[in-house]
């Protein structure tokens, strides 16, 4: 019986094959040392992350987000539902909000998916919550320091948090000008974390990045430009959108501004799985663009 | 620039002549600059009514132009067009010829919520963003915007499957908006990937564009949601098309 047990929302970019695939990996790497169980919620659905304003209303998203977590109330009973994308956990976390708010939004909701012919009903009996905030309060960074037996010792970082775990709604007691758990995380894993990023909740543009894409990589550049200017040698984040864009522009940014770029993005998440003496591939290392060799070294090194 | 809301000035009401001497002070030059007034009669009084029947557009009314949108917006710091408190207060004020001359800009927020987290009179400047891109592209002054071509792509797969297969929604993205399916940074992608991944991964890869992802108890929940949001948007149509006088907003 695991120490704690969670309703997990993975969402489409977990999934094999896709962007955001090595982040699930180490998820499941650092969950099994903190033995944390993750049940995936059965048969789940897209957020609705790009639809915001399609139009008909907000009513698509929430009825979408609803008969997720109306299954997860069905199966998981008793279990807060947990997501580690930022992108599912606003959505999610929106229409809990917004349904809890609205009676008649949440009466719509449930006739929609009536009309669906799913035998489902939401009620609102499960909190929403991000993988991040999981590790800060259920387990406390002293929890989340007794399985890390090698230490980033050496390593600096830049914790770039970006939008959408950070506005409207941010993690669970932390600023929306200057969060700071980041920062506690890389430290409880033995890295030094760059104190003074101050492109911290910078915006990569990511909704930009295929129609504008210049002007999704000026903000791309600001970001990494404070990094190397803090002297931090790789970058770790909560969001596979931020993820994703930090990472695989750097080339057409060093083209366009001629730039030397070559900074790794990796998620809190794979530096907890390598701290707790994961390999390489347990961590998902191998799923980076621009590899985090200093990580790499380290999780190749036997536990002293 | 000092007072950057000078470019919202047109040009040619600025005016500075080159040499001008009153009561015997020379003030030539910048010494005399004058705007010109203007006098506009083309308000539309009901047009805040029609941007509120766009979907994020509901609260514009509540606007008291304190500025910190414009202020925070991670769009404005690049390009000073951009100003969503300006275009608050024209939707308000119902100056649509005002608000056509940036009709190309609009739509390029990047939803970072900084307007909306930070504003006191929760107006959702974000949301009144895709509201008037909404418009633009309802009435006509815009083509259909790439934003909104790449939400109904993304959309019609969510209908389709109930889960999106990211690759897909970019490749036919790019394929709708004359792009090239292969731009450099994702051959770079795509050459990198290759050095460290065996074959059978790209293959993988292929065959995921093939056997789409789904959800399997999805059934009618696409063709439901469909059917609604064109119901919905006949329904906001009609309220846009009724007479002012006859509606409370």
């Amino acid at each position: 019986m695991a120490r704690k047990e969670y309703s997990f929302y993975p969402g489409c970019s977990s999934e094999r094959l896709t962007s955001a695939s090595n982040y699930m990996v180490s998820v499941e790497a650092m969950c099994k040392k903190l033995d944390v169980q993750l049940n995936e919620i059965p048969d789940w659905n897209c957020c609705g992350a790009s639809i915001g304003y399609a139009e008909g209303g907000e009513l698509p998203r929430h009825v979408m987000n609803a008969r997720n977590l109306a299954i997860s109330e069905q199966v998981n009973k008793g279990q807060d539902v947990v997501a580690t994308c930022a992108a599912c956990w606003l959505g999610a976390r929106e229409t809990k909000d917004r349904l809890a708010h609205d009676s008649d939004l949440l009466a719509e909701t449930n006739e929609a998916l009536r009309e669906a012919g799913m035998n489902l009903q939401y009620k609102g009996e499960q909190e929403v919550r991000h993988m991040v905030e999981v590790l800060i309060e259920d387990l406390g960074y002293d929890e989340l320091k007794k399985p890390v037996v090698k230490s980033l010792e050496g390593i600096k970082f830049a914790g770039y948090v970006g939008c959408q775990t950070n506005r409207p709604f941010g993690i669970v007691g932390e600023s929306f000008e200057n969060p700071k758990y980041l920062d506690k995380l890389v430290e409880i894993v033995g890295g030094e974390p760059v104190e003074k990023y101050d492109q911290k909740v910078t915006c990569c543009g990511g909704a930009l990045a295929f129609s504008e894409p210049e002007k999704s990589q000026a903000q791309i550049k600001k970001i990494i430009e404070s990094a190397y200017d803090h002297g931090a040698e790789m970058i770790v984040t909560p969001c596979p959108v931020c993820q994703m864009n930090v990472e695989v522009y750097q080339g057409q940014i060093n083209k366009r501004y001629g730039t030397k770029f070559n900074m790794p993005v990796t998620y809190y998440s794979q530096l907890m799985a390598v701290a707790y003496g994961g390999s390489a591939k347990d961590a998902g290392l191998d799923g980076q663009i621009i590899r985090a060799r200093k990580l790499e070294e380290i999780a190749a090194k036997g536990v002293r | 620039m000092a007072i950057h809301e000078k470019s919202l000035i047109d040009a040619e009401r600025i005016q500075t002549s080159d040499n001008l001497v009153l009561d015997g002070v020379d003030v030539s030059g910048h010494w005399n600059t004058m705007v010109l007034p203007r006098y506009l009669t083309d308000y539309d009084t009901d047009f805040a009514r029609q941007i509120q029947t766009f979907s994020g557009g509901e609260n514009v009314h509540r606007c008291w132009q304190c500025g910190s949108c414009t202020n925070s917006c991670t769009v404005y710091a690049q390009n000073t067009d951009f100003n969503p408190r300006y275009w608050i207060y024209l939707t308000n004020l119902g100056l649509k010829n005002e608000i056509l001359k940036d009709k190309d800009i609009i739509w390029t927020c990047v939803s970072c919520n900084r307007c909306t987290n930070i504003c006191p009179k929760d107006v959702k400047p974000e949301g009144v963003m895709k509201a008037l891109a909404h418009w633009l592209e309802e009435e006509g002054h815009t083509p259909e915007t790439k934003s909104s071509i790449f939400d109904n792509e993304f959309l019609d797969q969510v209908y389709a499957t109930g889960r999106i297969e990211d690759t897909r929604v970019l490749v036919n993205f790019l394929r709708k908006t004359n792009q090239s399916v292969m731009p450099p940074w994702l051959i770079e992608i795509g050459k990198r990937m290759t050095k460290y991944f065996p074959l059978t991964f790209l293959i993988h890869m292929g065959l995921h564009l093939v056997f789409k992802p789904r959800t399997k108890s999805w059934g009618r929940t696409g063709e439901v949601l469909r059917e609604y949001v064109h119901e919905q948007k006949e329904i906001a149509r009609k309220a846009r098309a009724m007479p002012k006088e006859a509606v409370h907003v």
